[in-house]
Formats: C-alpha cells, structure tokens, sequence
C-alpha cells in the first residue's frame, strides 16, 4: 500500500517535471525534452501490457493537455513505448534482471545495459513523436538530427532523475 | 493449455495499441490541420491502394467470364459480317455469299495433338449444342478442321494439321483457287496448288478461304504467300505462313451450313448422272 502511494507520489513528480520542462525550459528546435518515456519505462514490469498502455495512453494524453501542445501526440509515443517496452526489456536484460527488477533502475541492472535499454526506448517514442509531429514536412537529415539529439538529451536527463530519485530513496 | 490464454493476451494487446493510436491519430488530426492533412492524404491513398488491389483481383477472377462474353460477341459479330459480305458483293466477283447461309457457335478445345502426321482434337460441344458431323471449325485466323465425330457434349475434329485434309482457298487479289494442304511438317507452313501459272501470285500476298465448299464460309484468312514454285510447267505450288498458331489455340468457332444437306443431296444426284 505504502509502496503504491510511493509510486504515485514518483509519477506525480515526474508529471511537474514533465510540465515545468515544457513550459518553462526552451532548448531550442532540435531537442525536446520530455520525461513521460521514463514514467512509461517506470512502469512495474509484471503489470499487463494492455494495462500499461491505457497508463501511458492517459499520462501521454494529461501531458498534451497541460503543456498546450498538439492532443495526442505525447499519448501516441507513450503508447507504442508501452507496447515495446517488455521485449525492448527482455532483448537487454537476463531472465534474472526481469526476475528481480521489478521497476527498472540502474541499481537493479547496472550501468551499461540499462544505458542501452533507455536509448532504446527513447528511440520508439521518439521515432513515433518526431514522425507524428513532422508528418513528410522536414528532410530525413532533420529529423534525423531532431531524433538523435533528443534521445541524447533525454537520456542524460533520465539518468539524472533515476541516479537522484532511486539513489536517495534508497 | 498454457499457449492459449498466451495468444489471447497478444491479441488483446494488439486490439488495445491499435485501438489508442488510433483514438491518438484522430486527436492529432483534430487539433492540427498539418497533421490532419497529411494523415487524411495517407488514409486516402492506402485506400486508393486497396480498391485497385482489389479490383485487380476481382477482374482477375472474372477474366473466364468476360472471355466467354467476349466469344459470344465475337459470333455476333461474325454472323453481322457475313450477312453484310452478303449485301455488298460485287457483281463481277467469283464469290457468291449468302446471306445468313452460315451460323456460328463457340466452343473450347479440350484436348489436341500437334505433333503426328493425323492431329485432330477434342472440343466441348456435341450434339446436344447441335453439332453435326461434317461440319467445320474456324478462327478469326484461318481454318482450324472439319468435325468426323460427334457424342453427346464433345465433337471430334480432324485437324487441318493433317496430311489427309485439304480445303479450297483463293488468292485475295487475283480470285485464283486452289487446295490448300499442310504437309505434315512444319505446323505454320501449307502449300497451295493448283494455281495457274498465270495467276499473279506474289510474295506476301493474302490467302483465304475460297467459299467453294459446303463446310466454310468464303473470306476466312489463312496465311500470306512465302514461297512460290512452279510445278511441271503448268500449275504454281505456293509455300503459305498461315497467320493460325496451332500451339496457342483454345477457343475456336464450330461454322454450319444451313443449306448442306440440300448441297450434298444435289451433288450425289448429280453424280449419279
């Protein structure tokens, strides 16, 4: 019960961040900060893929509406990383990391492979939002450009957010 | 046991992502008009995509009935024109046609040979459909034999590609007949003979069939002259291409004389004179 309300505490952190991020931190044209792909990624891993999609379905679609940007957009991303989230899991981690890691942290999987594992994944939601948002208007070197540079961006600061969140729960 | 609720747990996983990316392109749609054009524009051409597929696909499936539609017009159309040959003869021509003297019908070969001395084939239409022995079988290309036997559903046809059979053509430019042969071995070559050697003939003109015979209408084309020879000083032997490709054939057209029991019967009386 205690650990459920710690994780709705956590999203609900995630989402102000998530608000702050979008309304407050410009960073130019290439690079869109977003940590709705790490409470996706957050999500427990014995939870339901159906249901993990209605999650991300719902978060996706709270954080379009409170940071004013086109509905639908952050909700479509979330969801096809709530799709590929479990076997983006299982092509990084042993039977033995899956057993254990309930949420995906780098303390439960190490440095390296859960560096690999986030790249990946914001690789999906970024490859569906990039494509969603640029729809045939920008060259492929743009959006090419656009879905490295955010990935990078994206992932220093989920590191950042799990090394101090988990390393201070703990 | 254990595969099926595994498989019922995919299947729901795929209904419910494509049922909120869905839910979610409809949104984006909604709310940005860049988006909803491009996203309208792919919808329409994956649609476009799909009819013409199966459109494709139906068309595919009708080509048996638009052929045999395209057969039957064919011997429609056969019979216009020999009903129209028949209204504008001329009065100096050795062809006499009569109008509506032939009718046509259309049948399906079901087996033939091509490669003896004797070919003959198998059509699917017998006496049922009004077939009779003695009667001929033709394409808009030329002669294609003459029916020997007849059953119930299927007739019997002596080829043209055979060393017995011979049917009289003429030369289009110079009214000049002849017997028309195949001489059992090159099945797109026959030799004319008979011709006069006064006849004019030349390389590459038109031969077709004469009209002098109870089983086939005048006018069918045949070949084209490829090689003319001059036998024992009186008559021509003309080498044919014949314009009917034996090994591509499937359709063809039964052709009745209406009047050629009346013709036969007068010409055993006479003969009996």
């Amino acid at each position: 019960m205690k650990d459920n309300w710690g994780r709705f505490w956590f999203y609900a952190a995630l989402l102000i961040i998530q608000i702050v991020l979008s309304g407050y931190v410009n960073v130019g044209p290439y690079i869109y900060l977003c940590c709705l792909p790490l409470i996706v990624i957050y999500l427990p891993l014995y939870q339901e893929t159906s249901l993990s999609m209605l999650i991300a379905f719902g978060c996706g679609l709270l954080v379009d509406i409170l940071c004013d940007g086109i509905v639908g957009l952050n909700a479509a991303a979330a969801v096809a990383l709530a799709a590929l989230r479990k076997p983006i899991f299982a092509a990084f981690f042993t039977k033995d990391n899956i057993e254990r890691a309930v949420i995906p942290t780098i303390r439960e999987t190490g440095v390296f492979r859960h560096v690999n594992f986030i790249f990946t994944s914001l690789m999906v939601f970024f490859l569906v939002y990039i494509c969603l948002d640029s729809v045939g208007m920008e060259s492929i070197q743009t959006t090419v450009l656009r879905l490295v540079l955010s990935c990078a961006a994206n992932l220093v600061l989920i590191l950042a957010i799990d090394y101090f969140m988990f390393n201070t729960r703990r | 046991m254990t595969g099926r609720p595994a498989l019922v747990r995919i299947a729901i996983n795929i209904v419910v992502f494509i049922a909120l990316e869905v839910l979610c392109l409809v949104m984006i749609a909604g709310n940005s008009v860049v988006q909803r054009y491009k996203i309208l524009g792919a919808i329409r051409e994956a649609q476009s995509s799909i009819w013409q597929r199966t459109s494709e696909i139906g068309s595919y499936f009708s080509l048996k009935k638009d052929n045999r539609l395209l057969v039957q017009e064919n011997v429609d159309l056969q019979r216009q024109l020999n009903e129209y040959k028949a209204l504008a003869v001329k009065p100096d021509s050795a062809i006499v046609h009569l109008p509506g003297l032939y009718s046509y019908m259309a049948a399906d070969i079901v087996k033939s040979t091509r490669g003896k001395q004797h070919n003959y084939m198998l059509i699917d239409k017998g006496s049922r459909a009004g077939v009779s022995e003695g009667m001929g079988v033709i394409t808009a290309n030329g002669v294609v034999g003459v029916i020997d036997a007849v059953s119930d559903n299927y007739s019997y046809v002596i080829s043209f590609l055979n060393t017995e059979q011979s049917v009289s053509a003429r030369l289009t430019k110079s009214d000049h007949f002849g017997l028309l042969r195949w001489e059992g071995v090159n099945p797109h070559k026959a030799s004319l003979t008979e011709i006069s050697l006064n006849c004019g003939a030349a390389v590459g003109d038109t031969v077709a069939t004469s009209g002098h015979s109870s089983i086939f209408p005048a006018d069918i084309p045949i070949g084209v002259i490829s090689k003319i020879k001059p036998v024992s000083g009186l008559y021509l032997s003309l080498e044919i291409d014949m314009f009917q490709d034996f090994s591509k054939l499937r359709h063809v057209y039964i052709v009745a004389n209406k009047d050629r029991k009346e013709i036969e019967e007068l010409e055993e009386q006479g003969g009996q004179r």
